[in-house]
């Protein structure tokens, strides 16, 4: 999206920020700095002083900081707690169904890779697979490749395989350096190549020795080699006579993905193999769909890396779902990351404005303007929910309101009703970084903006990126 | 091996994907669907794949992935479509899972032109049985039509092949993307860094031999970056497949002077990277201009093209590209891909032109020797900017459409002793005829049957002389047909001219102002990698021009270009023997000396005879250090040993000073021979030498001249002491080109003659010590010394730098050669050798009457030089005069 208005552009650069920290909430801040400033338009067309105006938001943020910290619900989150998140992010994305699925393959594929040094969601893989309907989704306990093996002989279906993933070139290519052969008959050329060509046989000769090793005929057990580089048909020949499954072409990111998730370490030689390096999967098997193929790593023992595998109809659906999956982890992750979630629904909005407008009154001054716009600003999240939904956005806030100010827990936009609700009951939650982030960014963008004199129309150079 | 070599293709920008489409076009062309021909000539699985749809369809699309701006391809018209579309039915089923009403919108359809609308109806009169159009033998005029290349696209892609970026807009004046680094940002937007990648690994896994990559790129705008960005990917990921880039510049873009200097930025950081990653690059251009404003277009014989117009002039190089290519795609699998890259860039010059003749001035009815012996030469034309294809290192060429039928006329009366009446293929006469049209070292001729297949949507821009099969024909062509083949040759060339395209590339982007520049450096290129750049292009100049010295001790190339080299060495070393005799201080040396306090026999028995002995020692020794070390490293030392002799005087010299001085005087005396047989040594050609003698001997004798010249004249004139004001600090700057430098016994010119400038800063309060001496002499002496730094230094570090970029690609081939030079020997047996070869030598040379005696007229003459010197200093006494006299002698 190309942005001309320079405050435009910093408002949409804020909501990148902020989907780049915590991956949700970009909407959020667009509201609610547009918000700010139209509450502080009106302010300072009666002649208010932006800089009175925006002591008197910094101030408010505080207190909202403070209101954020009551009203969070603490302790370390539950699976039930995860799925709510989960659906909670999710609905907004996508189909209601849907949704609820989603949520449940995403808070699997979270607590699945979830380590003691924290999340990594590089290790939820998703494969897109255009086939089927979008509820056909699944979580694979394992990997799922996008290639297959490309030899005829090879086996398509393996059990209790042996996985070794390696990084070394098992096909005849130029050498690394510059350089020729010297040759003077066709005999030595021939020779040359030869020698070039043993070299390669050599390195396949040593995977061929460790699977004959680790899989003595009769014991059950079989052998997959998956390959970063690329493997020749001869090389393919060879690894097929043995009953191995060659893979070649890995895709880089799925050689640290397989070690986690099946053990064992990728090499980068084929020099000392030992029985270490190997991973294990329970079954290795091809699924071919026209020309593309899949590879299916499953059953490992414990897998720290999981794949999630979208199917679809058609593009556009792979592409939304992908995106509400991206959403979900996120908001899974950032859960369980604070050790705590917020009620959602515009509950913290609501208690803040209430809290708020109590708050105004302890303080003196022109500096309660700012307070008071703050909190008029905020109320502008449970507004947009209740219009979104269909329902009058005055109504529905009057009603909040009244409801705030007798319920002891906190109170909701009912989406289906147009009423109040718990969010708490109906297991609606928000991420705790995730509001606090809003209200940081959204005060210090719209302060900033509010404080500047004039805005310079910069050269056209200055706007892009 | 007889498998495929598989090619992957990539192409970045909208020129490119003009280029791209074309060719797409022809190989779509040269398809045959018929089972009973016999097989192509052309493997066209080198750059296509199988796959099977969704369907369970085959389909066979190009391996090939091609990105562009958004907008700047329509919605792939109808006919593109079904190839991997899937069966609706899947949809409904999806629209039952939500439970909300569905509207349709449907999007307008954009107007096709001619030609795609006939290409729909041929599709549905296959299927209806109706009256067939035939494409191949309509006339379309699509001129207008074609604003992007989207529209003559006939060939059908893989869904994975069009990446479209989404930040910029496609003609958007708003925002353009006409810089390097925006490409350089855009590479890691999600689009190319994770799903073009991953596309290409697709791709890349089906290959069981892939070759390499064809990759091109508009070398004028953002996509230079971006290209340059996946050009390192593909270096990491696959480092060992062979990656030849093609730069290509549109001759179509709006001349505004700005964006002219940005482009030339844009081209130079593009090439200086395809130096580092690509295996050779191609650049291509129908202007000759290419980044610049030209006027000089391509001109060929029989097409009459719009240069304006990219529809036009990207078919042109699609058929360059299609044709030079030929040699590694064909079936008969005579080379490959690594084979050409090895053979057109020797010694790391990855640049090579490209070149086209299309059609080839070739008569219907003919014969290929007929056509070769009366045509105009050169055969072809560049297709590079700034090239020229003469002067070529290494060449392949390439010519399709002339088949063995048409080699000889039928009536040719053959001539047993004439080799073209005997060659039995198209490639071995025209091999023949290009070893005797043109010096060119090594060429290698490949010849296909298949011409070019030039249907539609080719643009129809052949002359009207062409018949419908390409050939010349005396009558013209009627309106309503169409040039359905033609004949071409197209070639690549290393040439030297390349160095021309840097020289002007290396200007051009120099020129750019850093206030400009800023604007680039927004997108974060740094000021320092950009000068480095720049300094990189040089050393691309460099090893452009090294190629007079490969031609020395390269005989790989069979260069023997004697005729202009030995003119260049001999006028170097002319030059320097010339300055290096320009020692005004000598004639006086003695009354300097004597002005210094000495006595006359200090001067003459502790001062000259150390100089003569000294000289006596280091003639025999120099003469094998000389040998030993190559010359150069000698050359250089004697200019400082001159430099020193007269340094050492500054002051007032005690007399160890100037005895030292009296030794390095030896030293720069006896030297002399280091030149001289340098000389012997660079020209290989014995007829020059009596020549090359003459002439250095005349130059030492003019600069001795003019050395005697110029200090009689300030002697007798006084001239020194109306300008030198006694009490000044005299400060004296002085700078000497030194164009000889050397490099493993070679020799080589830059282009840059480094320039030595030395500063002799020497104080002397002139009146006070120099009251004793006459003022004629203090005038003498110091005007000798700024006199005496003729003599040559090198800016090392320069070179050093240069060679370490050489010395990597030339190492292999250099070291072959010297050990097949010098049979490589333990150092004792090499001694031992020398020792034989030496007295051999001896032996021979004084059995030799005439080198007898022209030592004897040697001696008298320097007796007699000797005698005059002497006379001169007139106050000698007889004894010791002829004590001298008597040691010259003996010499």
């Amino acid at each position: 999206m190309q942005i001309q208005h320079p405050t435009a552009s910093l408002i949409a650069r804020a909501s990148t920020a902020m989907d780049d920290a915590t991956g949700d909430g970009t909407t959020s801040t667009v509201l609610i700095i547009g918000e700010l400033l139209k509450q502080a338009e009106n302010l300072i067309s009666e002649g208010v002083h932006p800089r009175v105006l925006t002591e008197g938001m910094i101030k408010a943020r505080d207190k909202a900081l403070e209101l954020l910290e009551k009203i969070k619900i603490e302790g370390k989150p539950d699976r039930q707690r995860l799925y709510d998140v989960a659906t909670t992010s999710l609905r907004t994305k996508v189909d209601k169904k849907l949704a609820d699925q989603m949520a449940d393959i995403c808070v699997d594929a979270v607590l699945n890779v979830q380590r003691e040094d924290g999340i990594d969601l590089h290790m939820v893989e998703l494969m897109e697979m255009q086939h089927k309907t979008s509820t056909a989704t699944t979580l694979v306990r394992g990997l799922v490749l996008d290639h297959g093996s490309r030899h005829p002989d090879m086996p398509r279906n393996v059990e209790n395989a042996y996985i070794l993933t390696c990084n070394v070139s098992m096909e005849y290519e130029k050498s690394e350096v510059n350089s020729g052969f010297f040759y003077k008959t066709a005999e030595e050329r021939e020779k040359l190549a030869l020698a070039e060509r043993d070299f390669i046989e050599q390195r396949v000769k040593k995977v061929i020795e460790l699977k004959r090793k680790v899989c003595p005929p009769g014991s059950g057990k079989s052998f997959v080699v998956i390959n970063q580089k690329g493997i020749d048909p001869y090389s393919l020949d060879m690894l097929a006579k043995e009953g191995i499954i060659g893979l070649r072409r890995a895709k880089r990111r799925n050689m640290e993905r397989l070690s986690l998730a099946c053990g064992g370490s990728a090499v980068n030689s084929v020099d000392d193999l030992t029985e270490d390096v190997l991973g294990y999967a329970g079954s290795v098997y091809e699924y071919v769909l026209g020309e593309n193929k899949y590879t299916f790593v499953e059953d490992c023992k414990n897998p720290l890396s999981v794949t999630i595998l979208i199917k679809a109809p058609n593009k556009y659906t792979l592409t939304q779902i992908k995106d509400a999956i991206h959403d979900g982890l996120r908001a899974i992750k950032n859960s369980i990351d604070d050790g705590a979630v917020v009620p959602g629904a515009g509950a913290f909005e609501i208690y803040a404005w209430q809290e708020l407008q109590k708050y105004k009154d302890e303080i003196k001054g022109k500096s309660r303007l700012g307070i008071q716009a703050y909190a008029e600003a905020l109320l502008i999240i449970p507004k947009t929910i209740s219009i979104n939904s269909g329902f009058d956005a005055q109504d529905m806030i009057v009603k909040l309101q009244e409801e705030c100010r007798e319920s002891v827990g906190p109170v909701g936009v009912n989406v289906d009703s147009g009423e109040v609700l718990q969010p708490v009951d109906a297991g609606i939650f928000d991420n705790y970084c995730v509001k606090k982030q809003i209200l940081n960014s959204c005060t210090i963008i719209a302060s900033n903006l509010l404080l500047v004199d004039e805005i310079m129309r910069a050269g056209m150079s200055s706007l892009k990126g | 091996m007889n498998s495929t070599r598989e090619i992957i293709t990539l192409q970045f920008g909208h020129y490119s994907n003009f280029i791209g489409t074309h060719f797409w076009n022809l190989q779509e062309a040269s398809f045959t669907y018929d089972e009973n021909s016999k097989p192509l000539e052309i493997c066209h699985d080198v750059l296509y794949r199988e796959g099977v749809n969704l369907k369970g369809e085959v389909t066979y699309t190009p391996r090939m992935l091609c990105v562009d701006l958004k907008n700047s391809f329509y919605q792939l018209p109808d006919v593109h479509r079904g190839l991997y579309d899937l069966n609706c039915s899947n949809i409904d089923e999806e629209i039952l899972n939500c439970s909300t009403t569905i509207q349709t919108i449907q999007e307008e359809k954009i107007p096709s032109n001619e030609f795609f609308s006939d290409l729909a109806k041929q599709e549905l009169s296959i299927d209806d049985g109706d009256e067939k159009i035939n494409i191949a033998e309509k006339v379309y005029n699509l001129d207008n039509d074609v604003k992007i290349w989207s529209d003559f696209l006939k060939a059908r892609f893989h869904p994975r092949t069009i990446t479209s970026i989404d930040e910029y807009k496609h003609n958007d004046s708003s925002n353009e993307f006409n810089n390097f680094s925006q490409g350089l940002t855009l590479w890691d937007s999600y689009k190319m860094k994770e799903i073009w990648t991953d596309n290409l690994r697709l791709y890349a896994e089906e290959c069981d031999y892939l070759q390499g990559f064809h990759i091109s790129m508009d070398s004028l705008n953002g996509f230079g970056g971006l290209a340059c960005k996946a050009l390192e990917y593909l270096k990491d990921e696959y480092s060992n497949k062979n990656i030849i880039a093609m730069p290509v510049m549109s001759d179509n873009y709006i001349l505004e002077d700005e964006n002219c200097e940005l482009r030339a930025v844009n081209t130079s950081l593009l090439f200086s990277s395809l130096f580092d990653h690509s295996n050779m690059f191609v650049p291509l251009t129908t202007s000759s201009g290419g980044w610049t404003k030209s006027q000089n277009h391509l001109d060929l014989d029989y097409l009459s093209y719009k240069n304006n117009l990219d529809y036009h002039s990207s078919a042109i190089l699609a058929s360059a590209i299609d044709t030079f290519t030929l040699g590694y795609r064909s079936r008969s699998d005579n080379d490959s891909m690594q084979n050409m890259c090895t053979r057109l860039t020797p010694l790391g010059r990855k640049a090579v032109s490209a070149s086209i003749q299309l059609p080839l001035g070739f008569e219907s009815k003919s014969n290929l020797l007929d056509y070769l012996q009366n045509a105009k030469l050169p055969l072809w034309q560049p297709i590079s900017p700034h090239c020229t294809t003469e002067r070529s290192v290494a060449q392949t060429i390439v010519m399709r459409g002339i088949t063995e039928s048409m080699l000889y006329s039928n009536n040719l009366i053959r001539d047993s002793k004439n080799p073209s009446h005997h060659c039995t293929s198209a490639s071995a006469l025209l091999k023949l005829f290009i070893s005797f049209c043109d010096h060119v070292r090594m060429t290698e001729v490949h010849a296909f049957d298949s011409s070019l297949e030039t249907i539609a949507p080719f643009p129809n821009i052949f002359a009207q002389s062409i018949n419908q099969h390409g050939f010349v024909e005396s009558f013209s062509r009627s309106s309503t047909s169409v040039v359905a083949k033609s004949t071409a040759i197209s070639g690549l060339h290393n040439s030297n001219s390349m160095r021309d395209m840097f020289i002007a590339l290396k200007d051009d982007s120099s020129k750019v102002k850093g206030s400009k520049l800023s604007h680039m450096f927004n997108y974060g290129i740094d000021v320092m990698d950009y000068k480095e750049t720049i300094e990189n292009l040089l050393v691309l100049n460099g090893l452009f021009l090294l190629t007079y010295t490969q031609r020395f001790y390269l005989n790989y190339f069979r260069i023997m270009d004697t005729s202009k080299n030995w003119k260049t060495v001999s006028l170097l070393v002319c030059v320097f023997a010339m300055v290096r005799e320009i020692r005004p201080i000598e004639p006086f040396f003695t009354s300097f000396l004597r002005s210094m306090n000495f006595t006359l026999d200090q001067i003459n028995e502790e001062i000259y005879a150390v100089g003569t002995y000294s000289c006596l020692v280091l003639a025999v020794v120099i003469f094998l250090i000389t040998d030993y070390f190559r010359y150069k490293p000698l050359i250089i030392a004697d200019g400082i040993a001159g430099i020193l002799t007269y340094a050492l005087l500054l002051g007032t010299p005690s007399l160890y000073r100037v005895q030292m001085e009296q030794v390095f005087f030896g030293f720069f005396y006896s030297s002399e021979v280091a030149f001289t047989t340098y000389l012997y040594a660079k020209v290989d050609d014995k007829q020059y030498y009596q020549k090359i003698t003459s002439l250095v001997k005349a130059s030492m004798l003019f600069g001795r001249f003019l050395s005697g010249f110029i200090a009689q004249t300030i002697v007798s004139t006084h001239l020194l002491n109306e300008f030198l004001s006694p009490d000044d600090p005299f400060c004296i700057t002085s700078r000497s080109n030194a164009p000889i430098s050397n490099f493993r016994g070679g020799f080589r010119c830059k282009n840059e003659y480094p320039w030595c400038i030395i500063k002799f800063k020497f104080l002397r309060n002139l009146s006070k010590t120099r009251k004793i001496a006459s003022t004629s002499f203090v005038t003498l002496w110091s005007l000798v010394l700024p006199k005496v730094e003729h003599s040559l230094y090198f800016h090392r570090n320069k070179e050093l730098t240069l060679n370490n970029k050489l010395q990597q690609p030339i190492g292999v081939i250099i070291d072959d050669n010297i050990s097949n030079n010098v049979p490589r020997t333990s150092k004792v047996n090499k001694f031992k050798e020398v020792k034989q070869m030496l007295f051999d030598d001896f032996q021979s040379a004084y059995k030799n009457t005439y080198v007898v005696k022209k030592c004897f007229w040697w001696i008298v003459a320097v007796v007699g030089h000797i005698i005059e010197h002497l006379i001169t200093l007139s106050s000698l006494s007889l004894i010791r005069f002829q004590r001298i006299f008597k040691f010259y002698g003996k010499m």
